[in-house]
């Protein structure tokens, strides 16, 4: 049994990077722990609530994977509301605070072994991210088997962990695809919405392949309709959701879809789930 | 003895109306009271065929405005059992263009006998409907009205700014942010209720008795030339907060001030939206 | 054990139990233009003249245990820092009547379960003792009995309270609890009463509500699919205003949120009624019309509650929903209308 006082520890801000070019609304923000005590144990596809202290809490993806140099927790923020945009006024040094981590994670286990796809749509690469580190870790990495990747954003403007993108081609067996919605000059990627590229860009196979999608929920509900067109197994795509959540610990009543509340047994559902769930989300 | 009409008389006339209503013009629902089918309590109801309307009654308990009603289903042809306040709203829609008159068959009662509890109807002005297609009830006379209305003096007449704190600070305490004044109100009907809003945040979340005030401050003062003083607003409180003094002492003003009383026609030109030079301008508190 | 009353032992006894707790008890309350019968801590001992036990209070106690606005702490005092001790003095709630004591049951489930334990609310229930109370007559448009709980009887207090044409029958159901609490002695010299007595009683009222005209036919959990696929909300729904009166008034909706005030958190209530409750900081809404969030708040008491609770009812029939709805809308007719949408039998003609 654990008591939870709602309370967030304090964090201090480590790194704040400017994701995003002409929109400016997506950062990342790198915080640790500012007590003594160790961090948090999580799991990839956790998620936290993130306290600006004065003004609220929100909850946000963890983009950080759970290795054993981990020694920092990494969130992305875009600017949606009032807690977003304060967050997004703070700047390194800043303390903050957090609880959790909340909900249950991607099935870590069950994917090793197996190849892995992941595709994105916009800010939803920030908790699939949480994985990606953890798969393409070089201490992990042999567990899983051939790792592709569709990451689709708006414009080249709106692409999210440059930085990270080569260190992530860098790795045995992985490919990535990255796509924009509309042609733009100097770009030599794919163009498109990502469900209309899949068929073409990544090898799908049927057996023995876990399928990660996040994203807007218009794009969550394409790319799996195409997956499944595409013979691949309800039970072998999963995604996270993104509710309302507020307590975090199933009591608060804001994030349930049906008898489920998205905060524990959430936010990561397999499509063979969602298919059971009340339209709801 | 006041020369009105029984709930009796004119539930067994609005039945009849209704029937005819439903039979004859081309409406899609008819908005109306009837009693709860395992309370006995008067609710409204929305009816659709000419043999549901045996059920129909008028007490003096329709406190609900079915006037309101008829925003939520504008694209539809609805008639309403209307009471002079609501034909009130009513027209105040119309003279604001937010409802469309000919999807509109209206049912007015004559010589409103008033409901239980609602001071609104002590001091009411209009029991007679101000725009109705079919009456049910007699009609009460202007002389009647006059004499009854004679010395009803409203809350805040005789009260100091300080007394007025004092007393709303205290009434606004027992506040708890339900908004069933506001979802009753047959004129409250924004889009988006500053409420709602949280950039900017209008009203800061809690319970403190400010906060309440500022709540019920705002309301009041988007309530001149648009209140009917129909009292739904304090009869929906579960808490018997006297809120519905604030606005009628603003519909009052109005009238002392600018002779100018909400929803009387169709085609009254908005209290905030005419202007003429001669206008008075003590400000409204 | 039972102990026989007069109304003037039960005054000394509260005069004695005042020393030592806090007692709670309903009282007559003017509101503006409305007669209310609310919970309030006795203040004196003149006050407890003045203990109104006749009529379902208004109002449950259960903003004694949640209350509508809660001060959780600063939050950059930090996740260890302990729950204030704002209440030291143990309280003694009076009069509590058997659906509200199954609201404080339902509490006791959500706040204080296997993974999570909330010690704000935790710290009130275990401060709390609760004097049961049983009905007499059965309260406006309640409905308890279908949906489990006796009116007339309840072993799940230390004490419960009957109240006779001459004074009162006290039933101890936990010695241990009391003895702990130092409350055994207070009662033990009093004169005795017999099980045949208050048998007898219990039974001439379980008469008097033998009779009502709607029961609820379906098995709890109500089939979740069906709630989207087969039932037209907004026909049985339409008058609804969107207000939360129903949901405050229930003595078993704890749904909440937060606030902040500078780096104070607090916790106030909510209502799955407000269009607010679920939407996103995006202005995406996943339930955006009333009837959505009505089906909410009826599958969650009838659904989605037993479903995650072994089958408790999320609703106890106290019937306050409908008596304080500013229009009236009887949860009772959407039971029915969901039932005889799912079985099949279409809407009743006159659901109007």
């Amino acid at each position: 049994m654990k008591v939870d006082n709602y309370l967030p520890r304090k964090a201090e801000i480590t790194k704040v990077v400017q994701e995003t070019g002409i929109n400016l609304n997506i950062k990342t923000f790198h915080l640790r722990f500012a007590d003594e005590k160790p961090m948090m144990d999580f799991k990839p596809g956790q998620f936290l609530m993130l306290t600006v202290y004065g003004v609220g809490e929100a909850p946000f993806g963890l983009a950080c994977a759970p290795t054993s140099d981990c020694n920092e927790i990494i969130v992305s923020v875009k600017k949606t509301g009032k807690v977003t945009a304060a967050l997004h006024e703070h700047e390194e040094g800043d303390i903050v605070g957090i609880r959790g981590p909340y909900g249950n994670s991607f099935p870590v286990e069950e994917t090793k072994g197996k190849d892995v796809v992941f595709i994105s749509g916009g800010i939803g690469l920030a908790p699939l991210r949480s994985l990606i580190d953890y798969v393409l870790h070089p201490d992990l990495r042999e567990e899983f088997g051939r790792v592709q990747m569709l990451q689709a954003f708006r414009s080249p403007d709106d692409m999210l962990y440059d930085y990270e993108q080569q260190r992530w081609e860098d790795s045995p067996d992985t490919t990535i695809k990255y796509t924009i919605d509309r042609p733009c000059e100097g770009w030599d990627h794919c163009v498109g919405f990502p469900h209309d590229l899949i068929a073409d860009e990544l090898e799908c196979q049927t057996e023995n392949t876990v399928y990660y999608t996040c994203g807007p929920p218009i794009m969550i509900k394409a790319v799996t309709n195409e997956l499944v067109n595409l013979g691949i197994d309800p039970e072998d795509i999963i995604t996270t959701l993104e509710m309302r959540m507020s307590c975090g610990l199933g009591k608060c009543g804001k994030c349930n879809i049906g008898h489920r509340y998205v905060c524990k047994d959430g936010p990561v559902y397999s499509y063979q789930e969602l298919l059971e769930m009340p339209d709801e989300f | 003895m006041k020369m009105e009409n029984s709930y009796k008389d004119l539930s067994a006339e609005i039945k009849e109306v209704a029937k005819k209503v439903l039979a004859e013009e081309d409406v899609d629902q008819l908005l109306g009271f009837a009693q709860g089918e395992f309370s006995g309590l008067t609710e409204p109801v929305i009816i659709k065929k000419a043999e549901q309307a045996q059920r129909m009654v008028f007490t003096e308990d329709a406190t609900p405005m079915l006037s309101k009603y008829l925003l939520e289903y504008k694209e539809k042809k609805q008639a309403v059992v209307a009471k002079p306040c609501d034909t009130r709203a009513i027209a105040y829609y119309l003279s604001e263009d937010i409802i469309d008159r000919k999807n509109l068959v209206i049912i007015g009662i004559n010589g409103c006998p008033g409901l239980k509890d609602n001071t609104a109807c002590d001091e009411c002005d209009t029991r007679n409907p101000v725009i109705s297609d079919y009456q049910v009830g007699e009609e009460i006379s202007s002389a009647e009205l006059a004499a009854e209305l004679k010395g009803v003096k409203y809350l805040l007449e005789d009260m100091t700014p300080a007394e007025r704190k004092e007393h709303y600070s205290q009434e606004f305490a027992r506040c708890t942010q339900c908004y069933a004044c506001r979802d009753a109100c047959p004129v409250c009907y924004c889009d988006h209720c500053y409420v709602e809003s949280n950039q900017p945040e209008w009203v800061e979340e809690g319970s403190s008795a400010d906060k309440d005030m500022i709540f019920h401050l705002m309301r009041t003062m988007h309530m001149p030339g648009r209140c009917v003083n129909c009292g739904a607003c304090e009869m929906a409180c579960p808490e018997g907060i006297d809120m519905r003094s604030m606005t009628t002492h603003l519909y009052h003003k109005a009238e002392e001030l600018y002779d100018f009383r909400p929803g009387i026609s169709p085609e009254q030109p908005p209290l905030l939206s005419d202007f003429s030079k001669e206008d008075s301008e003590p400000g409204f508190l | 054990m039972i102990k026989k009353l007069t109304n003037q032992d039960l005054k000394a006894l509260l005069k004695e139990l005042r020393q030592e707790f806090l007692v709670i008890a309903p009282f007559k309350v003017k509101q503006g233009r409305l007669m209310k019968v609310l919970y309030q801590p006795v203040k004196n001992d003149e006050q407890l003249s003045s203990i109104y036990l006749t009529d379902q209070p208004d109002a449950s106690p259960k903003e004694y245990f949640l209350p509508r606005d809660d001060k959780l702490g600063e939050e950059t005092a930090g996740a260890d820092c302990e729950p204030a001790d704002w209440q030291d003095q143990p309280r003694i709630f009076l009069g509590v009547r058997s659906c509200d004591i199954a609201g404080i049951e339902l509490f006791d489930d959500v706040f204080i379960e296997n993974d999570y334990i909330d010690p704000f609310y935790q710290q009130r229930r275990e401060n709390s003792i609760i004097i049961g109370y049983s009905c007499s007559e059965k309260a406006d448009n309640s409905f308890c009995q279908e949906v489990g709980v006796n009116p007339v009887d309840n072993d799940n207090v230390p004490l419960m309270l009957y109240q006779k044409e001459e004074g009162f029958f006290l039933k101890i159901n936990d010695e241990d609890k009391l003895k702990e609490m130092g409350i055994l002695e207070k009662i033990e010299n009093l004169a005795d009463g017999t099980d045949e007595d208050l048998e007898a009683l219990i039974n001439e009222r379980q008469e008097a509500f033998k009779e009502d005209d709607f029961t609820i036919k379906s098995e709890l959990p109500f089939p979740e699919k069906e709630a989207f696929s087969s039932v037209n909300w907004e026909e049985v729904t339409a008058s609804c205003l969107g207000c939360g009166v129903c949901t405050f008034y229930c003595p078993t909706c704890f749904c909440f949120k937060f606030f902040w005030e500078d780096v104070e958190k607090n916790r106030a209530w909510d209502s799955c009624m407000f269009s607010l409750f679920t939407e996103h900081a995006s202005g995406h809404n996943p339930r955006e019309s009333q009837e959505q969030r009505w089906r909410q708040r009826l599958m969650h008491k009838f659904s989605y509650h037993p479903k995650n609770y072994q089958g408790e009812p999320g609703c106890v029939g106290c019937g306050r929903c409908v008596s304080k709805c500013p229009v009236n809308l009887d949860i009772r007719k959407v039971i029915a209308h969901f039932e005889n949408s799912i079985v099949g039998e279409g809407v009743k003609g006159n659901e109007g």
